[in-house]
């Protein structure tokens, strides 16, 4: 009776007591049967949602379970719109996966920061063969020599250290839709010639579906078209290299552009520059109604239902876009179609295909807070072993990014052009004039303004307001110098304290970062500012131009005569 | 910061270690960002430098004290007599130090950095006077490099190409920086060679190195076209020479 009395008065105690050792029991088990015991649990973060490298990680992290059992390895896939507050909390608050990938959703001085406090060096490793690919013809090789771009993207300058794996690299390309060109255009492929493919534009533009729903040639939104910029309209500006590059060092600068046009050397109206408007107004006209104010969602979305023929976007993408092609159409890629040398209005300016430099991505670090930083550290070497990157890398869909690994056949389009022009005008002096740009662009991208309205408009603004903005960059300047001094001194202190066998190469390094970036810092940007200052020059012999002493020089050579003045 | 000063109130009077720990505050007040303290910093700075006077410290902590002259915070802008001044404190007492050879370069970078042909001028014969002290100086690179910038004041183009082809040449290399190369020299050197002189061998030598050892390299195919571009012209002075009577 004494039982039953209790058990009455103390059943739902006893209920939840016993559901807790029960479900406590439960976890307990399973976590041994995950986990038996000394088992290393690594856990490998990042942003990539998409569902083919969730699934290759799982799959090589089996493969890499057959060879040391012990060792299991768990995904955070954390969204990007997140990313970058995710980790500083995670790292500030000392809980920070095992193995992080690096890059997204901070500023890149903060990544820095980031990377020289919370992430171990890689400099030994990337000195060190492979182990992973051993049996292979990169056997004893270092690692950043198995690697496309010699690992270029994983040293950090500012820390003077290796501070990444990467594990893939990105190329852009135009996908499309190959059934749905070939039923409205009636062509097999579409013409990589520009004129041709505007032609092939206009016979999808002409056309609706069975909806009544008008056919859509490209797929606009601000993420793909600022991808269209990068690959078609800002090369075009090649030429005005020659009027600006005061630096000669073959690389436009916004303080170079800028000054170039303060100083009327160029303006808007700079011919490479309108070409480079021109051929927006050209191909505006195919992108979807409303597209500058779509996500790059909503842009997908019109691809995946077969809605719009072509759209543009990385390699990234790729593996997504043909699992939502899958069973309804064929996937494509093509490159970016090319104006033809005696093109009327582009010809003299597209003088050669885009250069695209093969840098190497999807970068990962370990963590100092790791309990398993070896472990990590032979994981990201699996990973980055020739066999295992090109598995990894076919089951995503992406390009691997070791040396002479295989691609997905449909990849081949992404190889490099490693021989070809770039932008040579860059008119963001940052600030409000960067601000005016945006908008300007956007209204012309819909053609809400013409070619003239919007140079007269934003010429007149930069001249107006483009000055304040450049005087900010000049407070910039004094916070970079302030900048490569912290930098440098961290530099110094690890010469200072370096053991006797490291001192020598220890030295180097600081003398090397303070030749490049301290010493005489102040006189490139003070030439500028010389110009500004001399006022405008429109007639001005442009760095890329010959001097009258240089044309003299050269026709005296050639022709045994002695010089004398010439006309640049 | 604590560990610093804790050093810093044990450690003996003329210490090393206690000019460590001095240094490292004086480095930490002058180099955090935000919340840095200039004055404390410089304060510091002399302190490590007195309490060691011989020391590695002293030479480095002289030499922070003139960078801060130099490095003003924005807005202010550097009294250019008491940068010289301070670069020079530190050449006089350490002139063979590592400190005392980069406080020569920055008192050269700061004469150089208004164009000004009389300070330009002063600069050349420094240098010139440097290279011939200390001709093994690791430094000798960036000297000729700045010999090469004052030519450029001065007028003398060819002058200053020559500096800058002895620099380039002189240059420590760091062989485990990948993205330390001589790209951007090569070109520099063959573009000024090309169009400031007409010197179209040296340029053609230098755009065909930059193609051979730097095949990935964005200038390459700018290379390639100035390649043709020198051969043209000189083939369209032929033909003009040609076709004059």
């Amino acid at each position: 009776m004494n039982v039953l009395r209790f058990l009455r008065g103390y059943f739902p105690i006893l209920v939840v007591v016993g559901t807790f050792a029960w479900s406590a029991i439960v976890i307990a088990s399973y976590r041994a049967r995950e986990n038996p015991p000394r088992t290393v649990t690594l856990r490998i973060a990042h942003w990539q949602l998409e569902p083919g490298v969730r699934k290759a990680f799982d799959i090589l992290a089996e493969d890499y379970r057959k060879l040391h059992p012990n060792v299991r390895i768990v995904q955070d896939a954390i969204p990007e719109t997140t990313y970058g507050q995710w980790v500083s909390t995670q790292l500030m608050g000392g809980t920070a996966p095992d193995i992080l990938e690096l890059g997204l959703g901070l500023p890149p001085n903060i990544w820095v920061a980031y990377m020289g406090r919370y992430f171990l060096p890689m400099t030994r490793v990337a000195e060190q063969p492979n182990p992973y690919n051993a049996g292979t013809e990169f056997a004893g090789v270092p690692l950043r020599l198995t690697y496309k771009d010699g690992m270029r993207e994983s040293y950090v300058e500012e820390l003077q250290d290796y501070m990444k794996i990467p594990l893939s690299q990105f190329g852009v390309r135009i996908f499309y839709n190959a059934d749905l060109f070939k039923r409205l255009t009636g062509m097999d492929e579409p013409p990589l010639d520009y004129r041709e493919f505007l032609k092939a534009c206009d016979i999808i533009k002409g056309q609706v579906n069975d909806r009544g729903q008008p056919y859509i040639p490209l797929v606009g939104s601000k993420y793909h078209f600022a991808l269209w910029d990068e690959m078609m309209f800002e090369p075009m500006t090649f030429v005005g290299l020659a009027k600006i590059d005061f630096g000669r060092d073959g690389v436009p600068d916004k303080d170079e552009t800028f000054v170039a046009f303060k100083t009327e050397r160029v303006g808007l109206d700079f011919p490479a520059f309108r070409a480079r408007l021109k051929m927006v107004e050209q191909l505006r006209p195919y992108f979807q109604e409303g597209y500058t104010g779509l996500t790059r969602d909503e842009g997908v979305f019109l691809f995946a239902q077969e809605r719009a023929v072509f759209i543009t976007t990385g390699t990234w993408d790729a593996g997504s876009l043909i699992e939502q092609a899958k069973g309804k159409f064929d996937v494509e890629i093509m490159g970016f179609p090319m104006p033809s040398a005696d093109d009327p209005d582009f010809g003299q300016f597209m003088i050669g295909p885009r250069y695209e430099r093969p840098l190497s991505a999807f970068p990962f670090g370990v963590t100092r807070t790791s309990e398993h930083q070896a472990e990590a550290i032979d994981f990201l070497l699996f990973l980055a072993g020739k066999k295992q990157n090109e598995k990894l890398n076919s089951i995503i869909g992406w390009l691997p990014a070791i040396k002479d690994t295989e691609i997905e056949p449909f990849l081949a389009a992404f190889v490099p052009n490693l021989r070809g022009i770039y932008k040579g005008l860059d008119l963001n002096v940052g600030g409000e004039s960067w601000v005016r740009w945006q908008q300007l662009y956007s209204l012309y991208q819909v053609g809400q303004v013409s070619l003239d309205e919007f140079i007269a408009e934003f010429d007149t603004f930069v001249r107006e307001r483009g000055e304040v903005d450049f005087l900010e960059r000049r407070n910039s300047w004094r916070r970079d110098a302030h900048r490569y001094e912290q930098l440098t001194a961290g530099i110094r202190a690890t010469a200072l304290l370096a053991d006797p066998a490291e001192s020598e190469a220890a030295w180097m390094r600081y003398r090397v970062a303070i030749t490049s970036r301290q010493i005489g810092y102040e006189i490139g940007k003070n030439k500028l500012l010389h110009l500004l200052d001399e006022g405008p020059a429109p007639d001005a012999i442009g760095p890329y131009e010959y001097t009258p002493e240089a044309l003299a020089a050269v026709r005296a050579r050639v022709t045994g005569q002695p010089a004398k003045e010439e006309k640049p | 910061m604590t560990n610093f000063e804790g050093v810093a109130s044990r450690a003996p009077e003329g210490s090393e270690e206690r000019a460590a720990a001095l240094f490292g505050l004086a480095t930490t007040w002058d180099l955090r960002r935000p919340n840095e303290d200039t004055a404390r910093a410089a304060d510091f700075y002399r302190q490590a430098a007195e309490a060691a006077p011989e020391s590695e410290l002293a030479a480095w902590s002289l030499l922070a004290l003139a960078r801060m002259e130099e490095l003003k915070p924005v807005g202010k802008e550097p009294d250019a007599a008491a940068v010289l001044a301070g670069y020079q404190k530190v050449i006089d007492r350490f002139s063979t130090h590592p400190a005392g050879q980069e406080a020569f370069l920055y008192q050269q970078a700061a004469r150089l950095a208004e164009a000004e042909p009389g300070e330009a001028r002063v600069a050349l014969a420094a240098l010139e006077g440097f290279l011939r002290e200390h001709a093994e100086s690791r430094y000798a690179s960036a000297a000729h490099g700045l010999m090469g910038t004052a030519h450029t004041v001065l007028g003398d183009e060819r002058a200053a190409l020559s500096e800058s082809i002895i620099s380039l040449e002189t240059r420590e290399f760091d062989p485990r920086n990948p993205k330390r190369d001589n790209a951007a020299s090569y070109w520099s050197i063959a573009t000024r060679a090309e169009f400031l002189l007409g010197e179209f061998d040296r340029a053609r030598d230098y755009y065909r190195r930059l193609i051979k050892e730097y095949p990935e390299d964005q200038r390459v195919f700018p290379s390639e076209l100035a390649l043709r571009r020198m051969d043209e012209l000189e083939e369209k002075m032929r033909r003009e020479a040609a076709s004059t009577p």
